[in-house]
């Protein structure tokens, strides 16, 4: 089961698999460089995997929600490579798999979800790890105004993303009394995909390339 | 040898084949301007959007209708700009995925070289060298094309682009958007002889256009003489008349500047009647030839970036782009190969 997973729903521009040599990643911080270097990342990994496009099961992209042009890049991408190669697609919330990353790296069981939207939002969801190492929505992805956020209070919840640095004023943090732990720097990278993507796959939940579409959250785009 | 081409750079998804033995193969178009009419412009943010729900669907299609498998592709061309980036991306990393998932070259093609050989997809097909007057909602140029990407830019718009100018024009006679083949309708009930609208630039020397004028003048007009059906009728005429004037003024200067007997008219206004009309007099009163692409290829579309691609491709005249998309790019950037 050979799942090239990409992400640039970020700043960061990140592509991995994992093969029988182990993980192959690629992650760079690239702000609007994502299309040209994408690419590159991918034949880099896949050599360094020792696969050809061809072994590859399946595309896992970040779908969002994140910035829209971001969220574009990987699903357009994505959804090339999959119809060029004839394999399924299979989208992933860009909250979860940070979710999934903050597992990795910090053994965070509840993650408090929190990125910055721009024009004074966020997005924000509520994820737990389960038993077998997945990160399970526990609140949907929601947009809304910082101060307008509220997680379930009855959960240990570790502060995670971007939002709680640069919106920190206007979250409250009441609900949070039980962990004062926050980890607000950039934690997703491509391999974050990986566990959510097995376990979609298992479930039968991939797409066909030109079913992808960008999971954008905010709709207002017009004013 | 058979080359995909992808066009994303506005409000009109383009895909097409382009068999280089055998000429066109197919072309697909999907038309945003609904979406965007609500909004007397283009939102670039939802063109993006529209744009990535298209493309591959599209291209399934058409290769299904054409009977060919995506194995069977040689290169992929897409619109690497100008144009709006968002929108542009979507184009471009289709083409470069997908052109690396099928180990075929990715060529980025310039959108207004696109415009400029949009004619060699007609029968008969303009030979080297021409003169092309490209105009659209965006551009407008005059441009001496001596062979695949030598080109010289000989004149362009100092401020709205003419298409630009109708639609802004139209809206003043409450015509809606995109208004101006509206305003070409409306123009053909309009007497000709009651208003004169200026030339622009046409009492000095040069090859550059200005359009702003002649929508202040029009808007001038409707205020003094009331906005009355006829009234609207008889400006449309009238500026209609002053466009396409002095479009037959500054072409017969730049046929005469550069000695050429051969007129390509290309982008979106280029479907206008009158315009076509004005032009082709003009070129029969100098013993010259007209040539104009189908009505459906004046505007945006996948046939043109296909054929470009394709051209580029044989020449072997593509590399890696410095940029995957550009959102400016200076015609004259080409180099001639």
């Amino acid at each position: 089961m050979n799942i090239l997973c990409i992400d640039t729903s970020s700043q960061w521009c990140s592509a991995a698999i994992v093969s029988a040599h182990g993980l192959c990643q690629q992650s760079k911080l690239a702000p609007r460089q994502h299309a040209g270097l994408l690419i590159t990342q991918v034949e880099g990994i896949l050599k360094e995997a020792s696969l050809k496009k061809e072994d590859l099961t399946a595309v896992a992209v970040c779908c969002g929600p994140g910035s829209f042009t971001g969220i574009r890049v990987a699903v357009a991408m994505a959804q090339g490579l999959a119809f060029a190669i004839g394999c399924p697609v299979i989208p992933i919330s860009t909250l979860q798999a940070i979710a999934q990353g903050a597992f990795r790296k910090y053994d965070t069981q509840f993650a408090a979800v929190v990125i910055d939207a721009r024009m004074d939002e966020v997005y924000w969801g509520g994820y737990e790890i389960t038993d077998s190492h997945i990160a399970k929505e526990v609140m949907a992805p929601t947009l809304s105004k910082p101060k307008d956020v509220r997680f379930l209070s009855d959960k240990d919840w570790e502060r995670i993303g971007n939002g709680w640095d640069v919106h920190s004023t206007d979250l409250i943090i009441g609900a949070f009394s039980s962990s004062d732990k926050i980890f607000s720097e950039d934690i997703l990278e491509a391999q974050d995909l990986l566990p959510l993507a097995r376990y979609l796959l298992e479930q039968g939940k991939t797409l066909a390339p030109e079913h992808l579409a960008p999971y954008y959250l905010r709709d207002r785009v017009v004013r | 040898m058979l080359v995909l081409g992808i066009e994303t750079s506005c409000d009109e998804t383009g895909i097409a084949i382009y068999d280089t033995e055998k000429g066109l193969v197919g072309h697909r178009l999907h038309s945003q301007v609904e979406i965007h009419a609500q909004y007397g412009g283009v939102v670039p943010e939802l063109a993006s959007r529209d744009h990535i729900r298209k493309v591959i669907p599209l291209i399934d299609d058409i290769l299904i209708s054409s009977n060919l498998g995506k194995h069977q592709l040689d290169a992929i061309a897409y619109t690497a700009g100008p144009g709006l980036v968002g929108a542009l991306l979507v184009g471009a990393c289709v083409a470069k995925s997908l052109a690396w998932g099928l180990d075929i070259p990715c060529i980025p093609v310039h959108h207004m070289e696109g415009h400029l050989l949009a004619p060699m997809l007609e029968d008969p097909a303009p030979e080297f060298p021409f003169l092309a007057l490209l105009v659209s909602g965006g551009h407008t140029l005059l441009v001496e094309v001596k062979g695949l990407g030598d080109y010289t830019l000989l004149g362009s718009s100092v401020d709205d682009a003419v298409g630009e100018a109708f639609d802004k024009t139209a809206k003043l006679l409450g015509l809606g958007y995109p208004g101006g083949p509206a305003l070409a309708k409306l123009a053909e009930s309009g007497d000709e002889k009651r208003f004169t609208f200026p030339r622009p630039m046409t009492d000095r020397p040069g090859l550059d256009f200005s359009f702003s004028g002649l929508k202040t003048f029009a808007r001038n007009t409707l205020s003094k003489e009331g906005d009355d059906p006829k009234t609207k009728a008889d400006i449309a005429r009238a500026f209609e008349d002053a466009v396409v004037d002095t479009m037959v003024i500054k072409c017969r200067r730049a046929l005469i500047q550069t000695g050429l007997h051969r007129l390509v008219i290309a982008g979106g206004v280029g479907a206008n009647i009158a315009l076509r009309q004005g032009l082709s007099d003009l070129m029969t009163s100098v013993n010259g030839k007209i040539f104009y692409p189908r009505i459906e290829f004046c505007t945006d579309n996948g046939a043109m970036i296909a054929y470009a691609g394709a051209m580029r491709f044989k020449a072997g005249g593509f590399g890696e782009a410095k940029d995957v998309v550009r959102a400016r790019w200076p015609l004259e950037e080409l180099k001639a190969i």
